[in-house]
């Protein structure tokens, strides 16, 4: 068999185990290297920024205290200014207000009292249409907690179920007949289709065995591809009888095993 | 303190350096088809492999991480000015010798494949992965690998002219 021959050859390639040490020496001394540098820069490095820091604050003192004071002086001049600008909008003002005429107060006294109700009515809007707002919001966020936290406590549903590795003696692995045989390997064809989309070869199930577990019967097989005639194997599974479970298993002289963490049936 | 847990991790760093030792070599060694540069490849990955500060979620999920760095420095070897200007003895006629000629047929027939074949072929037939895996593990379609690993077996088959099942 080409596998058997090709894992002999590979076997008796020898690898230099001594690299391993070599590997571990060059990691250390790198390592002793990189923390001289680091040790060295701490003490050192530290004590020069200090001195660069110090050294350029006497420089730029006075430079900065003749800023600060240039600084205050124009915020003085600029909020003279402002005020400058206050006073004359005022006096304009007083001049419009007092060409305005008496009838013209009057009317616009009127109107405003016919605004008041809608105003008002039109805050209360405002405030319902926020609190609307803010509800949603609220439903949003309980949503998006809820589906987080169900999430998680899937994620740790998952972790946990994730290590089901079973196993069976081979010993009990019994015949199995014609028609169970005939009824697998039509549904594993249901399932999967007689030709690999990928490469177009030809699928091949065999059916070998079945045995019992505490749950069901399983049976084992073979998936093969037919490629130019000859066929290669893809893997040995267990499949239960209405081919709802199928996992991939590996067999040994002894036992088979194989873990229920990825059920090759896609539902 | 910080001492003691940095022996534990560097003992932890050993024991999984010796175990996939073997399996990292002999990757590199179908990658490079050399000896040096299997040697060289090795000590690359697992010098990133010490240095590198991330922990890992599990093994499986260390055996990929060196599985992937192998195939990418293998190929970085061949991407070196020094690969293009020198070549190395095993591959100038140093050749790996085996005591059969089935042994001898069937690796280097494997040698004599494409670089993109060769990975999947050796993960297939040496470890025993599964196609899922073999995906999982080099971070690659499913698909990209079913149909590496069917064009590899018919170049096998041309080479070995139908000799060896191809189970």
């Amino acid at each position: 068999l080409f596998r058997k021959y090709y894992k002999a050859a590979n076997d008796d390639i020898k690898p230099n185990r001594a690299l391993i040490d070599k590997v571990f020496e060059v990691a250390e001394s790198e390592n002793k290297r990189s923390s001289k540098v680091y040790k060295f820069g701490l003490k050192y490095g530290t004590a020069v920024a200090a001195v660069f820091v110090l050294a350029v604050s006497a420089f730029l003192y006075p430079q900065i205290v003749k800023t600060n004071e240039d600084v205050e002086n124009l915020t003085i001049t600029a909020k003279n200014t402002q005020d400058d600008i206050k006073e004359n909008e005022l006096n304009e003002a007083n001049i419009a207000y007092s060409s305005k005429t008496t009838e013209g107060i009057k009317e616009a006294a009127g109107e405003s009292k016919k605004l008041m109700p809608e105003n008002i009515n039109d805050t209360a809007d405002i405030a319902e249409s926020k609190i609307s707002v803010n509800t949603e919001e609220v439903t949003k966020f309980s949503a998006a907690e809820s589906a987080h936290q169900s999430g998680t406590s899937a994620r740790i549903m998952g972790n946990l179920s994730a290590d089901n590795t079973c196993t069976a003696d081979v010993d009990e692995v019994k015949e199995v007949t014609e028609e169970e045989i005939t009824f697998i390997t039509s549904l594993l064809y249901e399932k999967f289709g007689k030709i690999d989309k990928d490469t177009q070869n030809t699928y091949v199930f065999e059916i070998s065995g079945k045995f019992d577990t505490a749950d069901k019967t399983l049976y084992l097989g073979r998936w093969r591809w037919l490629v130019d005639g000859h066929s290669s194997l893809l893997t040995e599974f267990v499949v239960d009888y209405e081919v709802s479970k199928m996992y991939e298993c590996i067999i040994s002289d002894s036992s088979i095993s194989w873990t229920t963490e990825n059920n090759m049936i896609k539902k | 303190m910080a001492a003691e847990r940095k022996t534990l991790l560097m003992d932890e760093k050993r024991q999984i350096v010796e175990k996939y030792f073997d399996m990292i070599y002999r990757l590199a060694l179908s990658q490079t088809k050399s000896r040096e540069y299997a040697d060289d490849v090795v000590q690359e990955v697992f010098l990133r492999y010490i240095k590198y500060n991330r922990t890992f979620e599990s093994e499986e999920h260390t055996k990929a991480w060196l599985l992937r760095v192998t195939i990418n420095c293998s190929k970085n070897v061949f991407n070196t000015g020094w690969y293009k200007k020198t070549v190395p003895l095993s591959e100038s006629g140093e050749r790996v010798t085996f005591d059969t000629h089935e042994k001898s047929d069937a690796y280097y027939a494997v040698m004599d494949l494409p670089q993109k074949y060769r990975a999947v072929i050796h993960l297939f037939y040496y470890e025993d992965m599964s196609v899922e895996e073999i995906s999982q593990n080099l971070g690659i379609n499913p698909s990209t690998v079913k149909s590496q690993l069917s064009r590899g077996r018919k170049l096998l088959k041309e080479k070995l002219k139908g000799e060896y099942d191809f189970v």
